[in-house]
């Protein structure tokens, strides 16, 4: 029986985030994280990847959890001379 | 967004004390929070920049609308948030999604020969519970967001950031669910090694 490849694992895990495994797909995935360790870490990971992206999501607009990035000095001369031009 | 046409009316409500609002004002006070809400959608600075003027000269045409009753920037991001879905329409709408019918070279390339790792996903020892507590990760965070490609970014932003589902973006981008799955794919992989490198980057057990 084919358990998937490393490759095929991580697809597998990933569309487990946007659909419902069909129980062969949870099955085999089941059998070839037993075996990988590898595989395990990279699903322990892609958890976290959604808790950050969810806590993103949810950060109110002034939050320090949304990057701290500012307009570049030309975006705001250029933003602020459209604005006078109306 | 077309001028209220009430014009007269709410130039006397000016002269009569309600607030004049000035649009070198909300730039300043605003701007970056404005900016830093665009990015987590679109990716792109230059993109999110875009959306930030097209926002305040949209609220310079229609201030007759704001009347006061929500604040100032809960108006202005009710109006970006507008500003980001049409910019997600026209885009749609103006050009074709790339390809992923064609393989993800990138994504190949993480993979060896048997489609086993070749390099092990690290161990991430900095811990993700702490790394979510600073204000620097979530730089690298938008970085590599920034990185993907930007159909792949605004996307990725859909369905995790914003939590749509996968019908309704099937939807709005006219494709099939598994070439979503793929597009998702790729997107987290992509993200995913980036935050490996910049951020959780330790030793490399092999």
């Amino acid at each position: 029986m084919n358990i998937f490849s490393c490759k095929q694992a991580s697809q597998m895990v990933s569309e487990s985030m946007d659909r419902p495994l069909r129980l062969r797909e949870r099955v085999t995935l089941r059998m070839h994280l037993l075996m990988c360790s590898f595989c395990t870490r990279f699903v322990r990971q892609m958890r976290v990847l959604r808790r950050a992206v969810v806590q993103l999501g949810q950060a109110t607009p002034e939050s320090s959890v949304l990057p701290q990035v500012s307009l570049s000095t030309e975006a705001r001369a250029r933003i602020s001379r459209v604005l006078s031009e109306g | 967004m077309a001028l209220d046409s009430t014009d007269a009316k709410d130039s006397t409500r000016d002269i009569s004390g309600a607030p004049r609002l000035d649009p070198d004002r909300w730039l300043n006070g605003h701007g970056d929070v404005l900016f830093r809400f665009a990015k987590t959608r679109v990716g792109r600075s230059e993109v999110a920049e875009d959306l930030v003027q097209e926002t305040l000269l949209a609220a310079l045409r229609s201030q007759q609308q704001f009347r006061g009753e929500a604040d100032e920037r809960t108006w202005l991001l009710a109006i970006l948030k507008r500003k980001i879905i049409d910019h997600l329409r026209l885009r749609d709408r103006e050009s074709a999604f790339p390809s992923f019918h064609k393989a993800d070279e990138w994504v190949d390339d993480l993979f060896d020969q048997r489609e086993r790792w070749k390099v092990a996903p690290g161990n991430w020892e900095r811990g993700p519970g702490a790394a979510m507590e600073r204000a620097e990760f979530w730089g690298v965070f938008s970085d590599c967001l920034g990185k993907l490609p930007q159909r792949m970014a605004e996307t990725f932003s859909q369905r995790e950031i914003d939590q749509l589902s996968t019908e309704e973006i099937c939807k709005e981008l006219a494709i099939s669910p598994s070439n979503l799955w793929v597009i998702l794919y790729r997107a987290r992989m992509r993200l995913w090694k980036c935050l490996d490198k910049n951020w959780f980057g330790g030793e490399r057990e092999q």
